[in-house]
């Protein structure tokens, strides 16, 4: 899949100079590391990063796949694309607005009424629903067209 | 006996190499969606090495302005810089999320490339990997996280997502050292390769295209932008549903970070004997009361208040200018000045205006905001509000003024 790449003079420049950029990230941390109010608390630092990755390599990116696998089977074809596209704007969508739905912020800040002060149910559901307007419009319409282009080849 | 050693190794590599593991993910032709593929990976990578160098020289900007070196002196104008750098922190933060999660699923197979290392240039390559995408979501998901006011991390967020950025910064170039050659290769190609596409216009059968899922990320990104940005471009604020702000709702017409009972300050600040002290380089201590205050020239201001969460509004602010009372009270104009509040602890109950800061005229001690006094949430009695300055360093219920 991946041809090999020469290894060129930019590519050991930019690498030397992430490497040195990324070295000072990782003394940042680490001397910035301990339990005061402004330091960083390195077990837990390493929790999130790791975590991320984890949830992401092996859980949200293999759904994906598996959601993708399942779409390639639906028939009529022409109905693929618009729910494929239908399909990422709810993830998306959905993934921002969960912890506004949970109100998460909300439970953090108690008693401050300009946090979180929207109705974010009605909003999500509302994106959602203009989102599955647009595919719907557009699969019809394909359908349409798909009849269309049938009926003119008989 | 060495030698014999080496040649067994050797023996053992190649035999490491050509036998992939007997589980889905390494077995060929376990990922078939021709999504998969240099072209899209490499356009999304370019959109994405954009978007994460705004996000890292706005939020550089924003960690300097609030740590500033002795180099480094953030000016009073243009008035609403602040908000538009720290705006675009949040905005292109939250339009990478889409990016990064379609541009992941387009190169996830790479991750399960074997053998996993095919020498020392994909070593280098590969080992970036891990910090590039870790850091990445460990940016995205804590700065989201942040401007949601929702915080179940257990460290000090602006510490960690700083050093994390640092992080992440370097593994990129480390990757766009490693990448620039395809991404070269693609823009080159002016027809995209392999066009399996029938004849005619119709539109290809089996799902998105390659071309395709770079206009789905676009969109997705769109969409995010409109139902967010409203939280710092006034115009976009009726889309902005899934903002954690209204730029418009809060006391007196727009948000708060801290109300007065979290601060602690309720009694302080009500206290009808209230003196704001002004001391330092002045010719004797000033103990100023709020009539004194309001005896004093009064000025208005049309005013940004911008936060680094990022959301931003702009307010009508009143009350008596920095300088009228640095000459009232016969202090020199040119230097630091310091702000303290009535707030006991907090890490954000002082600020230290700078020289530019400090002698700006629009630098107001405000007494009134929008023609009313100030809401106890935004500060009563009186608070600090200056030009082009992140809204953590507005001090609120100020109780002390410090010529330096």
């Amino acid at each position: 899949m991946q041809a090999r790449e020469p290894a060129t003079k930019p590519f050991w420049v930019l690498t030397a100079v992430g490497a040195a950029v990324m070295a000072w990230g990782v003394f940042g941390l680490v001397t910035n590391a301990g339990p005061g109010a402004t330091q960083i608390k390195l077990g837990r630092w390493l929790l999130w990063f790791v975590a991320a990755l984890l949830v992401h390599d092996g859980l949200i990116a293999p759904l994906v796949l598996l959601t993708g696998r399942g779409l390639r089977r639906v028939r009529p074809i022409v109905l693929r694309t618009p729910l494929q596209v239908g399909a990422v704007l709810s993830g998306v969508v959905t993934l921002l607005a969960y912890p506004l739905l949970r109100g998460y912020g909300q439970t953090a800040q108690g008693g401050n009424s300009s946090i979180l002060p929207s109705n974010y149910r009605s909003g999500w559901l509302t994106v959602l629903a203009l989102v599955w307007l647009g595919v719907a419009g557009v699969a019809g319409w394909r359908l349409l067209r798909r009849r269309h282009s049938r009926q003119a080849v008989r | 006996m060495v030698r014999a050693a080496g040649r067994l190794a050797a023996r053992l590599a190649r035999w490491v190499a050509a036998t992939p593991p007997p589980v889905p993910p390494f077995r060929e032709g376990a990922f078939r969606s021709r999504l998969h593929d240099e072209a899209p990976a490499a356009w999304l990578g370019v959109a994405l090495g954009v978007t994460f160098t705004v996000c890292f020289v706005t939020g550089l900007v924003s960690h300097l302005i609030q740590h500033p070196g002795s180099w480094f002196a953030w000016p009073a104008r243009p008035a609403g810089l602040y908000r538009v750098t720290q705006g675009l922190h949040v905005v292109t933060g939250l339009v990478s999320i889409p990016l990064l999660l379609i541009k992941l699923f387009v190169v996830y197979p790479h991750l399960w490339t074997w053998p996993p290392v095919r020498g020392l240039r994909h070593a280098l390559d590969r080992a970036s990997v891990p910090a590039l995408v870790g850091g990445s979501l460990f940016l995205l998901v804590t700065g989201v996280q942040n401007t949601m006011y929702w915080y179940p991390w257990g460290f000090f967020f602006p510490t960690a997502h700083y050093w994390a950025a640092w992080i992440t910064i370097g593994a990129l170039i480390m990757h766009i050292g490693a990448k620039a050659g395809i991404v070269r290769r693609v823009a080159a190609a002016r027809e995209p390769r392999p066009a399996p596409v029938a004849e005619g216009s119709a539109p290809a059968p089996e799902g998105l295209t390659r071309r395709g899922v770079l206009g789905l990320a676009g969109a997705a990104s769109g969409v995010v932008f409109l139902t967010t940005a409203g939280t710092t471009v006034a115009p976009l604020q009726r889309l902005a549903l899934l903002s954690p702000r209204r730029p418009s709702v809060g006391p007196q017409g727009f948000p708060v970070n801290q109300p007065a009972e979290a601060a602690g300050v309720v009694e302080a600040a009500m206290d009808p004997s209230f003196v704001l002290l002004v001391e330092g380089k002045v010719p004797r201590p000033v103990e100023l009361s709020l009539a004194d205050l309001a005896a004093l020239p009064q000025r208005e201001e049309e005013l940004p208040i911008s936060c680094v969460e990022g959301w931003s509004a702009t307010a009508r602010w009143g009350g008596v200018a920095l300088v009228d009372l640095l000459h009232a009270v016969g202090a020199s104009v040119g230097g630091p000045v310091f702000v303290e509040s009535l707030q006991q602890a907090g890490l954000y109950r002082s600020t230290t205006l700078n020289p530019a800061h400090a002698s700006d005229p629009a630098t107001l001690l405000a007494l009134r905001v929008g023609g009313e006094p100030l809401h106890i949430d935004h500060g009563f009695p009186v608070r600090l509000i200056a030009p082009n300055n992140p809204g953590v360093l507005q001090t609120k219920w100020l109780a002390r003024v410090e010529v330096l």
